[in-house]
């Protein structure tokens, strides 16, 4: 089997181009941006906190809904344990959520019509979230409903980031 | 006449943006490199993108009547084309751009628009359309494909190779494709008839009528939408979640899969593939069931909250 | 290292142009721009693997550098501050486009075969290696990075920075022979 050896790797690595080239309309969107938000905006691209992320990782990783494990665990201390992570979680979504909706304009985007798919979609994921914490806080435990609720917090940090998307192709 | 907005510097060469009356007639070719990236940006109107077998881009057509300049250049490999129009203005169609662009094609294409149409057909390589409220048409596109919509209606047909189709309101058809897929809608509705073998389907409250005949791995997420899926015995691994909404999975042949189907607090569950019948759990006071057909050698795991989750041959 | 007097010219310019852009005059940004986003346009291509991603970070990184521009205090380079602030960003950008799923559970994903014919034999290979290992390489080897510098850009440990980075090399050298 051939492979090239670590000098030809090297030579390969110093001769890569420094520089590429962009868009022309790269810079145009850059000058409407800061022509547009004169107060310091915090990337429209969300990261969740460490200690969010370390908290999840817990919950998805199976063997915290091993059942046999379970078992032997006295219940009432899982459970609060959960209950609260569910309320950290929450928190956490709902801190990227207002994070979010701060940079949409709100007032001129209402009046337009793209506003309202958006509106009837938050609408709906919003009620059917609040539906599955209800169901999560009484089964804490269930990995199932712990996946459909991040994945339904997902889709609406999505939903958000296309609002902010439309506003801006739309310039309002 | 505004033809560039003060403050940007055209980087290099090539052909200042036309200059032109509103509503007025165009017909202007630029040589392309091979593979050029191409950015297109109308707001409205109708745009009809085509490819031919030369290095070259062409814009004909007429501008929109409220046009301050055709843009129409190129850097590089780089090629930008736009209709320049005022920020704020009316989505009436019938005084937008009206063009036909001719494109090279391999390319990358990034093209987007407010209540623009779109037609694009044939192109091959990275290929993202957008509109907001424009109807997308796209075919025979070969690549890595994404196509977004808010409320337009979104046709596509004869798709290869991955491809992203993202809706809000609006709905979605999917026709001839052979391409690896990912459907995103939140209350538009999709109706396809797809060869692709791994597709994932993500809705809030919008209906999936679908036919994959040939999907081996398969994902669906609903919150409140119903699916309705016809699959093969091809099938080697679903994933189904559902909060409100019905999943109805049909197999055109016993396939052989692994069941462990989770009915939730309020669901119920149909199984018309075996004898088998669910279980209702002490614990959680849900129906459940676990069954196997054939060899088993797939596996197939659906829970919902209050949904209906149905199988069935045919 | 002597600096040839155009350098310093050019430094001196720049040195004015961040000044001004600082106040919030557009031109002056405009002109720090044109001397840099080349190189982060490199860097977001080579980390993003993506072209349409690396032109949304490249736009991304440049306005994030104009509102936190008024914290650039002088007292280290420039173009290594910016530079920095632009890793930074654009792996934030990275890690949060991948869906909850794949970052829990630390899914690699090789990106789909490059469509870039441009690009040197190298580049499309980097382009192929798995996300993690490709992000180590190209900050150490393509952009100079300390192996613990690169641990605490991506919240990893140093001996996992050197694990990734050895292996993006296994990979790079046997694909390429």
């Amino acid at each position: 089997m051939s492979q090239l050896t670590d000098k030809q790797l090297d030579d390969l690595i110093n001769g890569l181009p420094e520089e590429m080239s962009v868009s022309p309309n790269v810079w145009q969107k850059v000058q409407g941006e800061i022509s547009h938000q004169p107060k310091p905006n915090s990337s429209k691209w969300v990261p969740m906190t460490l200690v969010a992320s370390l908290l999840l990782t817990a919950v998805l990783s199976w063997k915290l809904f091993d059942h046999q494990s379970l078992l032997s665990v006295p219940e009432h201390n899982t459970n609060t344990a959960m209950l609260a992570l569910i309320d950290n979680v929450e928190q956490n979504h709902q801190q990227q959520v207002s994070q979010l909706q701060q940079t949409i304009k709100r007032v001129a985007w209402q009046q337009v019509p793209e506003f309202s798919p958006f509106k009837k979609g938050l609408k709906e994921l919003r009620q059917a979230m609040q539906e599955v914490i209800n169901q999560l806080k009484l089964q804490p435990q269930d990995k199932q409903l712990w996946d459909l609720w991040l994945w339904m917090q997902q889709q609406e940090l999505n939903l958000l980031g296309q609002e902010q998307r439309v506003q801006q192709i739309e310039s309002i | 006449m505004k033809l560039i907005k003060a403050g940007i510097l055209t980087l290099t060469t090539i052909l200042a943006p036309l200059s032109a009356i509103a509503g007025q007639e165009v017909n202007k070719t630029l040589d392309a490199s091979s593979n050029p990236h191409i950015d297109i940006n109308v707001k409205r109107g109708n745009v009809e993108i085509n490819t031919w077998n030369k290095n070259q881009v062409r814009v004909k057509g007429s501008l929109d009547e409220k046009s301050e300049g055709l843009i129409f250049k190129r850097d590089g490999k780089h090629i930008q084309i736009e209709d320049k129009i005022p920020d704020r203005f009316n989505g009436r169609d019938k005084d937008g751009s009206q063009l036909v662009i001719m494109v090279p094609t391999k390319l990358t294409l990034d093209a987007e628009g407010v209540s623009a149409d779109y037609q694009v057909t044939g192109l091959q390589g990275e290929i993202s359309v957008g509109s907001v409220s424009g109807n997308i048409d796209a075919s025979k596109l070969t690549g890595d494909i994404e196509i977004n919509s808010v409320s337009g209606e979104m046709k596509l047909k004869g798709l290869q190779g991955k491809a992203k189709v993202n809706s809000v309101s609006g709905d979605i058809k999917d026709t001839d494709s052979k391409a690896k897929t990912i459907y995103n809608l939140v209350s538009g509705n999709l109706k396809a008839h797809s060869q692709g073998q791994a597709i994932e389907v993500q809705t809030v409250s919008g209906d999936i009528d679908a036919t994959f005949p040939k999907v081996t791995k398969l994902d669906i997420k609903t919150v409140s939408g119903d699916a309705n899926i016809q699959l093969s015995s091809k099938v080697e691994k679903v994933r189904g979640k559902s909060v409100s909404g019905d999943i109805d999975l049909h197999f055109g042949a016993m396939p052989n899969l692994s069941f462990s189907i989770n009915g939730g607090p309020g669901g119920n569950i149909n199984n018309h593939l075996t004898d088998d019948k669910p279980k209702r759990s002490r614990y959680t006071n849900s129906e459940s069931i676990e069954f196997v057909t054939g060899s088993g050698d797939g596996s197939v795991r659906m829970s919902t909250i209050s949904g209906d989750l149905s199988l069935s041959k045919k | 290292m002597l600096a040839l007097p155009e350098d310093i010219e050019l430094l001196d310019k720049e040195n004015q142009w961040i000044a001004l852009a600082q106040r919030g005059d557009q031109q002056a940004f405009h002109q720090l721009y044109l001397i840099h986003h080349q190189k982060i346009m490199a860097l977001a291509m080579r980390l993003a693997g993506d072209p349409r991603q690396a032109e949304e970070i490249t736009q991304e990184c440049f306005v994030r550098l104009w509102h936190k521009l008024p914290s650039f205090k002088g007292d280290s380079q420039f173009s290594t501050w910016l530079h920095r602030l632009c890793v930074n960003h654009a792996l934030n950008m990275l890690k949060t486009q991948k869906s909850l799923w794949a970052r829990f559970f630390n899914i690699d994903s090789a990106p789909e075969q490059s469509y870039f014919d441009e690009y040197q034999a190298l580049d499309k290979v980097i382009l192929t290696l798995p996300e993690r290992a490709r992000w180590v390489f190209v900050l150490h080897a393509v952009e100079g990075y300390q192996h613990n510098e690169i641990a605490e850009i991506l919240k990893i440990s140093e001996g996992t920075s050197k694990a990734q980075y050895h292996r993006a090399r296994a990979l790079l050298k046997e694909k390429l022979a």
